[in-house]
């Protein structure tokens, strides 16, 4: 009879324990990281009575957590590559914006000072086409320095979210490793029961450390986990967690990376992370920021080095008097040149638009020419070394046909005479040497014997526009890549890279969801809570509990019919 | 397979979100007209439009570069034909002039009115476009190209023409400099010009020649000698070669490829020197004409003398005629040219804001179609999420 009493509680006890995991499984159904429990039930040693083995009722093997340990690492490492693309894809995107937008950008600016160029160009004695030009130049490097400076805050961005997500990997970090140690104990404790609560929270945590960056994570006899970062650098080994730390870059201070602190060394393990938004991080400053400031670096540098250098081949009159143009862009910092170009004329007047000689046929005083033949003098080629300035520079050179090719006859401004003989050169021009450098013409058609040209310090040809057409022209040169590109088509080819560098990410990121939200779907395909399920599983354990408790009731009606028995 | 409650809740909500998003991304676009917002949505597109605009800016400017030279080019034009009327007015003075029914009065108030033209032809080289360029000067362009000094004209230009930028790859020459239009024209026939020397006594006057045959080895300077033979006749010899041959008054002189006429009566001993053409300007050519008609008087040793050099100077304007006339044609030419390139960079520029606008805009028709479809693709969402979320087991307990 005690059997029959004993065996309905031992059933009442253990449906109780099974409805009460149910409603724990009800309460968690929004808990993240819940993992689903159920009751195992098994039977009760049996009793030796005369028949043979008598069940005794039944009680709780286990309260089993159901997880797949292969599956929460599946989604962790799903996690980590999810949020690292999506880290990429969202500081890519923004460059992206930046640099293609129609009003920040740098192409419409790019554009204007090559037409103020070109407009100067085709009005040159106008001081306010070439003002225009200053302040079109200025706007340019202006847009220069914008991009520049938007790029110096992405990178500073980069710096502040590094700092701050390396903290929270810390904190993360010594929270696993105090669970862990929780872990130890309460599995020492119950001999074995998993505590299945500690093992949940412990999994969220790794879960959340891998939003951060990519871990192993390798499970240890003792219940507890090692997590390993990077190529093998123990973030947390059993109870004790290495932190990591920003450090600052060898090759830029302002720059931050990451080291890995352990046993008092510090290593930089920059290069060694990956996934987890830290990995973002450290991808789209190496791939995507650091490519985009060095082409803006490089496009500056050319641009300014260029201009300059067909700028120097000019002259102007500023001041009244013909003088070499000088630099029109400056770089203060090579290294940082998009950040430092500046324009360095500060007047209209200083902007070399003429061409330092003007050449013609010799005339007489009345500026007729003296020539018989039919021979033409090209414009002169004046190098960018030959001196101008100094009394031994050329002031009239003379080119006089003789019978068997040319004599030059060059007067320096202090007078004095030199007369040498051409050197033809293989494109058909004459080469004169002059003090500093030397000059080249052509000349065409057939002059006869005795004929002369003339090539003249330019004095007061402000008509002259020839060095502005070799400005504009620079638009079309293939001064990028080798030759393959003009600036323009090279800061398009920049805006293009970035626009595939960020739709690929896009897309990439996309297709990261969808294989994170299966790797969700696989895991809660065994760990989720179903509120159907759960409300299937209370109607069978309060059936089964209602009947337990039933069999009191029979028990009691047959141990009083024993007594009535026995009483009488 | 197996789905927990929560995961049931986030993929449906989560798909509402997805449809919100695209619906939102689709609603961008209709509002700014927009197919690229950035160049992620077409990172070819994208690098093409901008390639694409900077060559409409570029054509842009080059438009308004050709009109500007169109202006230039319409000043000299204008500048030019007063000058060809001019010079056609001097010529007839100059043809009117040499009729021997003037007097060496009358031939001085011809003279009168060439000196008035004279200075007009100085007023019109010197002439300077809208924005105080002198269109004669090359590069010189602040600085006055033509002066006055006692013995004439001056140029004090340079020779350096300007070169604009009119298309892509076209530069063109949008001006004449002073010395092309006034001073380096040839003189004489252009191969060589004809005058009687300083001493002749006869009536002889030489036309200003021809080239029958430019390969002809004619040499100069060349000299046509008059002796009277000892039967009284006249006869000429070139070049001192002793080959004595009668002469006819009005008859072709025909030697080494070219052939100069001579009428009048030349005396013995005169003669007549032909130089090769050497360049003369416009205003000497000019002086040349009011000096002969303010020189000499009515007797017919100067009559000769006068006609030869009316004579001479009417060659040397038909030259100068013919040198503004080519540099007419130029300046049309080049008018033309721009023209040409004006219409092609219209064409060019429709063409390029059409694969512009092509790239860029947004097909409406398609857009609106695919925002529709997904209105209804959030609204099936949104209603399924609700209808869904009612059922549920406890509700039936």
């Amino acid at each position: 009879m005690a059997d029959l009493f004993q065996t309905s509680v031992s059933g009442m006890l253990a449906f109780q324990r099974a409805l009460a995991t149910t409603s724990h499984n009800i309460s968690n159904v929004n808990t993240k990281g819940y993992s689903r429990q159920r009751v195992e039930l098994t039977t009760l040693t049996p009793t030796l009575v005369g028949g043979g083995w008598a069940g005794s009722g039944v009680g709780i093997a286990q309260i089993r957590r159901m997880a797949d340990d292969d599956r929460n690492a599946n989604v962790r490492s799903n996690t980590a590559e999810y949020n690292r693309l999506n880290t990429f894809a969202e500081l890519s995107g923004r460059i992206d914006g930046l640099l293609a937008d129609k009003n920040a950008g740098l192409a419409p600016s790019l554009q204007a000072f090559f037409n103020s160029v070109q407009q100067a160009a085709a009005d040159p004695t106008s001081s306010t086409a070439r003002d225009v030009m200053l302040t079109e130049g200025r706007n340019l490097v202006s847009r220069f320095h914008f991009l520049s400076s938007r790029l110096t805050e992405l990178e500073k961005e980069v710096n502040t979210r590094l700092e701050v997500t390396v903290d929270e990997v810390n904190e993360l970090a010594s929270a696993v490793a105090r669970l862990n140690q929780e872990i130890a104990v309460a599995l020492g404790r119950s001999q074995g029961a998993p505590p299945n609560d500690l093992l949940d929270k412990r999994d969220a945590l790794l879960e959340q450390l891998s939003e951060r960056v990519a871990t192993q994570v390798v499970a240890l006899a003792d219940g507890s986990v090692n997590v390993f970062i990077g190529n093998g650098q123990p973030l947390v080994a059993a109870a004790v967690s290495n932190p990591l730390k920003t450090v600052a870059s060898a090759d830029d201070p302002s720059r931050r990376e990451i080291a890995f602190v352990a046993g008092g060394s510090t290593v930089n393990i920059t290069n060694n992370i990956t996934g987890g938004s830290l990995g973002g991080l450290l991808d789209f400053r190496r791939e995507s920021l650091d490519v985009v400031k060095g082409e803006l670096d490089e496009l500056a540098t050319v641009l300014a080095t260029e201009f300059n250098r067909v700028h120097r081949l000019g002259v102007n009159f500023d001041q009244g008097t013909m003088q070499r143009g000088g630099d029109f862009f400056v770089i203060t910092d090579p290294a940082n040149a998009a950040r430092t170009i500046d324009v360095a004329l500060t007047r209209p007047s200083e902007i070399a638009w003429a061409s330092p000689a003007l050449t013609g046929e010799w005339t007489d005083d009345t500026g007729q020419s003296v020539n018989t033949g039919t021979g033409k003098i090209g414009a002169a080629r004046v190098g960018a070394d030959v001196d101008l300035e100094s009394p031994a520079a050329f002031d009239t050179i003379r080119l006089v046909r003789t019978g068997s090719g040319y004599r030059a006859e060059i007067t320096a401004r202090d007078g004095s005479l030199a007369v040498i003989e051409p050197v033809p050169t293989v494109d058909g021009s004459l080469q004169i040497a002059v003090a500093g450098g030397s000059i080249a013409v052509e000349v065409t058609g057939n002059p006869d014997e005795g004929d002369a040209f003339f090539i003249k310090r330019n004095v007061n040809g402000r008509g002259d526009n020839t060095n502005l057409l070799a400005l504009a022209d620079l638009r079309n040169h293939k001064l990028m890549e080798d030759g393959d590109a003009t600036v323009q088509e090279f800061y398009s080819r920049v805006v293009g890279r970035v626009g595939t560098q960020t739709l690929r990410a896009n897309v990439n990121r996309d297709a990261q969801e969808v294989m994170l939200e299966q790797a969700v779907a696989y895991r809660e395909e065994v760990s989720g809570v179903n509120l159907e399920e759960e409300a299937a599983e209370m109607l069978r354990y309060q059936q089964a509990f209602q009947a337990s408790a039933q069999l009191i009731v029979t028990a009691n009606a047959v141990f009083q019919s024993l007594l009535d028995a026995v009483g009488r | 397979m197996r789905i927990s409650t929560s995961q049931f809740q986030a993929v449906s909500i989560g798909s509402v979100l997805q449809h919100q998003a695209k619906l939102s991304k689709t609603q961008q676009h209709l509002a700014t007209g927009q197919r690229i917002l950035t160049p992620a949505d077409d990172p070819v597109g994208a690098a093409r439009v901008l390639d694409l605009t900077a060559s409409i800016g570029e054509l842009q400017r080059l438009q308004d570069n050709a009109g500007m030279a169109q202006t230039r080019l319409g000043s000299e034009e204008a500048v030019l034909v007063e000058v060809g009327n001019l010079l056609q007015r001097v010529r007839e003075l100059a043809v009117q002039a040499n009729n021997d029914s003037n007097s060496a009065t009358e031939r001085r108030f011809i003279a009168a009115e060439l000196r008035e033209r004279f200075e007009q032809l100085v007023q019109l080289a010197n002439s300077t476009d809208g924005n105080g360029e002198y269109l004669f000067a090359g590069a010189a362009s602040r600085e006055q190209p033509f002066s006055r000094t006692a013995t004439g004209v001056v140029y004090n230009g340079d020779q350096n023409e300007r070169m604009v930028q009119v298309g892509p790859t076209r530069q063109l020459v949008e001006n004449h400099t002073g010395f092309d239009v006034f001073m380096k024209v040839p003189n004489g026939n252009g191969t060589f010009s004809t005058q009687p020397a300083a001493g002749n006594r006869g009536t002889g006057v030489i036309d200003s020649g021809r080239v029958l045959d430019p390969e002809g080895g004619a040499v100069f300077p060349a000299t046509i000698l008059f002796r009277e033979s000892a039967s009284g006749r006249l006869e000429y010899a070139v070049n001192g070669s002793g080959d004595w041959q009668p002469f006819e008054p009005g008859e072709a002189i025909r030697f080494d490829g070219i052939e100069v006429t001579i009428t009048g009566v030349p005396a013995d001993g005169d003669s007549f020197v032909l130089e090769r053409s050497r360049p003369q300007s416009v205003f000497v050519t000019l002086q040349n004409l009011i000096d002969a008609l303010e020189s000499g008087g009515d007797n017919v040793i100067d009559r000769a003398r006068v006609h030869n050099a009316i004579g001479r100077a009417i060659a040397d304007l038909d030259q100068a005629q013919e040198n503004v006339l080519r540099v007419r044609a130029e300046v049309g030419a080049r008018l033309y040219a721009i023209e040409a390139e004006l219409d092609t960079n219209e064409n060019a520029l429709l063409e390029l804001k059409s694969a512009v606008s092509k790239i860029e805009d947004l097909d409406y028709a398609k857009a609106v179609s695919e925002f529709n479809l997904q209105l209804v693709g959030l609204q099936a969402a949104q209603q399924s999420y609700v209808r869904i979320q009612g059922l549920s087991l406890f509700n039936l307990l």
